[in-house]
């Protein structure tokens, strides 16, 4: 804590103002239970979120034909390891390569594959990334640290419809030996958005 | 709010001020008696160009691809077109597709050279170019 003795909470902001009403509200009108809120929010603080999606990616480097089936049909395969649910009808996945830089914007709001990533950070949702990333992503890309070679192109999918996309980011060098295991633990949530390398 | 759920007043007692997106008067009829589509009109491959309109209600047609012309990269499952889901409230279903634009049909000479922008559209936002 940042004050002295915990006594005296910091002033809530005025979203969390917002959300507090919105909730108050919703569970005093019995439209949502406070358990059900409850429930989600421990579901992805805890079970749901990006290490999902780094044991897809994890298996797909280790496994070809996995990988065939991953680029063939997203949502299947990734249900292979018993990952779906909400935001999670219809995921394409997309490959990086030499040749090809893939990143991941919801220009309208905040579009994301909840069942591999769990929920957006701030920056996915917030309305520079939005508008720059279709704009300058070669740019863009350069100042959050994952500069693009001129001479690699760059493919920005805008998931304005039902497709969510999770990046397949190419395997590090020098990681042959590595399992399954090990290989997941260095695929971050950013590299499947495609801000970052592994 | 717009449902009568929650009263704006009911949110600003509790948050001090509750600013609300304030849609918009689009009623029923502003919105294009929609047409259900099961099979898609257009193929991958298919040249096809961004019906150039500006709707003030819901809409999942970013402005940025509005009369721009791109290519159908891929053919996906349909789903209730946005607006008249919003504004009619009704479920009519459309195909939608990935359509591929290169960067410079968005951002002319602003644009970075070897950039493609994949966005995803409702059928009903198309027309063959």
């Amino acid at each position: 804590m940042s004050n002295d003795h915990g006594h005296h909470p910091e002033p809530l902001s005025d979203v969390e103002r917002r959300a507090r009403a919105l909730e108050e509200l919703l569970t005093e009108k019995g439209i949502v239970s406070p358990e059900f809120i409850d429930q989600v929010v421990e579901a992805y603080a805890q079970d749901i979120g990006p290490m999902n999606g780094a044991k897809v990616v994890a298996r797909a480097w280790v496994d070809p034909d996995y990988k065939q089936r991953l680029l063939a049909n997203g949502t299947a395969a990734i249900a292979e390891l018993g990952f779906g649910g909400p935001e999670g009808d219809h995921i394409v996945a997309v490959e990086n390569t030499p040749e090809v830089h893939n990143v991941v914007v919801c220009t309208l709001c905040s579009c994301y594959p909840w069942p591999v990533l769990g929920l957006p950070p701030n920056w996915y949702k917030s309305p520079p990334y939005r508008a720059r990333m279709v704009r300058e992503p070669r740019a863009l890309l350069a100042e959050m640290g994952c500069p693009v070679p001129e001479d690699v192109e760059i493919r920005v999918w805008d998931s304005s419809a039902e497709v969510r996309y999770l990046v397949l980011p190419e395997r590090p060098a020098g990681t042959d030996g590595a399992g399954e295991d090990e290989l997941a633990a260095v695929v971050t949530r950013d590299a499947m958005i495609g801000v970052a390398r592994p | 709010v717009e449902a009568g759920v929650i009263s704006r007043d009911e949110l600003d007692a509790r948050a001090g001020t509750f600013p609300l997106s304030g849609p918009a008067a689009v009623g029923a009829d502003d919105v294009d008696p929609p047409t259900p589509r099961d099979a898609p009109r257009f193929a991958v491959g298919d040249v096809v160009r961004v019906r150039d309109r500006h709707f003030g209600g819901h809409t999942r047609c970013p402005r940025y691809v509005r009369g721009r012309r791109g290519v159908i990269a891929r053919v996906d499952p349909a789903a209730p077109i946005p607006e008249v889901e919003a504004h009619r409230r009704q479920r009519v279903i459309n195909p939608t597709y990935g359509v591929r634009f290169d960067a410079g049909e968005l951002w002319s000479d602003a644009a970075e050279p070897n950039t493609v922008v994949l966005v995803d559209l409702y059928d009903c936002y198309l027309e063959p170019a």
